[in-house]
């Protein structure tokens, strides 16, 4: 649906030449929910604005729906903006204008009859929970409603691809779930392509099927959303996830583990989906004579599946234990000795 | 003491606002299509042109300098020219047009300026072209502040309307310098100051009013 292909920017400021984008590539499919993750300055910013034409890039290519949107003469390139509408961290509403006014602009701009204007924006307000809310101003809501108002606007034109540049951004958490359940909604029942960038793992966590990590101008990581929060590669990445999911053992427990002179060693397993992580506890319990106890434990959900990180210490020798992370890493699940 | 008559004074009042409101209509017709420009072609504007907003910010900048006295007497040669005659009521309108355009330009360019760049961006992201940007997003957006600029530029108008007396313009302010300052009679002088007073409190009360309902904030 979406692709980039050796991306770079380049802006000047103030006479020095600054990279924002440094060869990008990723392919963003259709249905997907793409969440592109990163700090203030990564450049996610630019990257998505690439593909409404809103930036263009120095060197490399991107296409849309199979075009590449630097061949494409005006018309056509105003056909393929037709199928793409932007959701803003700040709203962007007209504060002059009614909620029904400013949902219907892009009909207006299309010249569409008033009377499919009506219907539509009936039907998109319905559909975000504000129909009760047309005649009133911006000013008049809060910054949920507000949002809502600026995804019926975007989904107004029937577009196939919605780019959400920190749709959440703005919001409390309790707001940020709402959206961000809307937007799950749109994504399966229009079949809405969306790509949304954010400085929050929990949208990515809670939204997304696949995500993009970036840093300095660069993809550092990207998969499957399970992949990457449940085996992270790159520090920052690493950060990210932890934001979301704890992994780290508790100080209390980190300082009496210090204290206790018996020979152990502490490991950290990953796995997926709950049933499995009790059984494999089970199998050792039969399999090996060593002491085992669960310091920590945590299990999150991610999309349909669950992650468990648990954090367990065994006591014995080092031979036996041994055993034992091998015989866990022979079952598939990913183990990690944690030295403190 | 009162040594001027109800007649003058009425027809003083009529003068006003016949040179204000013709002056600020045709002000603002070439003002706003100005001011739009210069939002426009700025740098960051829509359609950047350096060379347009060079050339325009100058001549606007140049006309802005002139204090009104000067600009009334310089451009007689032209007044006569539009209108045929270079003194009375009607002659001064040209002028007043000349000082208030540029004026009312400025003002429009700092309205739009207020509205954010996000605006310009969702119509960009929108597809919209430059006269859809400007129409419905920009225009919109600036309605209050636009209506306060023009009220402040009544307000100069009506200041500006009392040099007009220098080519036999007339008009209220005329009437004070006239028949009040050079007469040396102070009743005059503080009667037509009262009635200026309430001519301009009534103008802003009603530009802050309208600008009020138009804004929703």
């Amino acid at each position: 649906m979406i692709r980039f292909e050796e991306i770079s920017k380049e802006f000047k400021q103030s006479g020095k030449k600054m990279k924002a984008l440094n060869h990008v590539s990723l392919e963003i499919e259709k249905g997907d929910i793409f969440g592109i993750i990163g700090y203030s300055g990564a450049g996610k910013s630019t990257l998505l604005r690439m593909v409404n034409g809103l930036e263009t890039p120095s060197e490399g290519k991107v296409f849309v729906k199979g075009k590449e949107l630097g061949s494409l003469n005006r018309q056509d390139l105003s056909h393929i903006k037709k199928s793409i509408n932007m959701v803003f961290q700040h709203f962007n509403l007209l504060s002059s204008k009614t909620v029904f006014d400013n949902v219907a602009l892009p009909l207006v701009l299309n010249k569409v009859d008033k009377a499919t204007i009506k219907k539509r924006v009936h039907e998109l307000l319905e559909f975000v929970g504000l129909d009760d809310k047309a005649s009133s101003y911006p000013s008049q809501l809060s910054g949920g409603q507000k949002q809502r108002v600026g995804i019926a606007r975007a989904l107004i034109t029937d577009p196939e691809i919605l780019l959400c540049d920190e749709a959440t951004s703005a919001l409390d958490p309790k707001t940020t779930v709402s959206i961000l359940e809307l937007l799950k909604r749109i994504n399966q029942e229009m079949n809405i392509t969306i790509l949304i960038i954010t400085h929050e793992m929990q949208v990515i966590q809670y939204l997304c099927n696949k995500v993009a990590v970036m840093e300095h101008g660069q993809v550092i990581e990207t998969g499957n959303v399970t992949d990457v929060f449940g085996n992270p590669q790159n520090p920052t990445t690493k950060e990210f996830v932890r934001t979301v999911i704890h992994d780290e053992i508790p100080e209390s427990i980190v300082k009496e583990l210090k204290q206790s002179t018996r020979e152990k060693k502490i490991f950290q397993l990953k796995f997926f989906g709950e049933n499995s992580s009790q059984s494999l506890l089970f199998q050792i319990s039969q399999k090996f004579k060593a002491e085992f106890n669960v310091v920590f434990a945590n299990i999150s959900e991610l999309q349909a599946a669950t992650l468990g990180i648990f954090t367990i210490v065994f006591y014995g020798d080092p031979s036996e234990t041994e055993q034992i992370r091998q015989f866990v890493a022979d079952q598939g699940v990913d183990i990690e000795e944690v030295i403190l | 003491m009162n040594t001027v008559s109800n007649e003058l004074i009425l027809q003083s009042i009529y003068e006003t606002i016949y040179m204000v409101s013709i002056s600020l209509f045709i002000g603002a017709v070439i003002g706003l299509p100005l001011g739009i420009l210069l939002v426009v072609t700025r740098g960051n504007g829509i359609k950047p042109n350096k060379i347009v907003f060079f050339v325009l910010n100058g001549i606007i900048n140049i006309f802005r300098s002139l204090p009104f006295i000067i600009l009334l007497v310089a451009i007689t040669p032209f007044t006569r020219i539009i209108v045929g005659q270079t003194y009375g009521t009607t002659a001064a309108i040209v002028p007043l047009i000349v000082y208030i355009a540029p004026f009312i330009a400025r003002l429009v360019e700092s309205s739009l300026l207020e509205v954010g760049q996000e605006i310009i961006e969702l119509g960009k992201s929108l597809d919209a072209s430059m006269y859809q940007i400007i129409r419905y997003f920009l225009l919109p957006e600036a309605f209050g502040s636009l209506i306060l600029a023009l009220t402040t530029a009544t307000i100069g108008l009506i200041g500006a309307t009392a040099m007009a007396g220098t080519i036999g313009g007339g008009g209220i302010g005329n009437l004070a310098i006239t028949y009040g300052y050079e007469r040396f009679n102070t009743s005059v002088i503080i009667l037509t100051v009262i009635i200026l007073v309430i001519i301009v409190q009534i103008i802003q009360s009603i530009g802050n009013r309208m600008a009020k309902k138009l804004r929703h904030e």
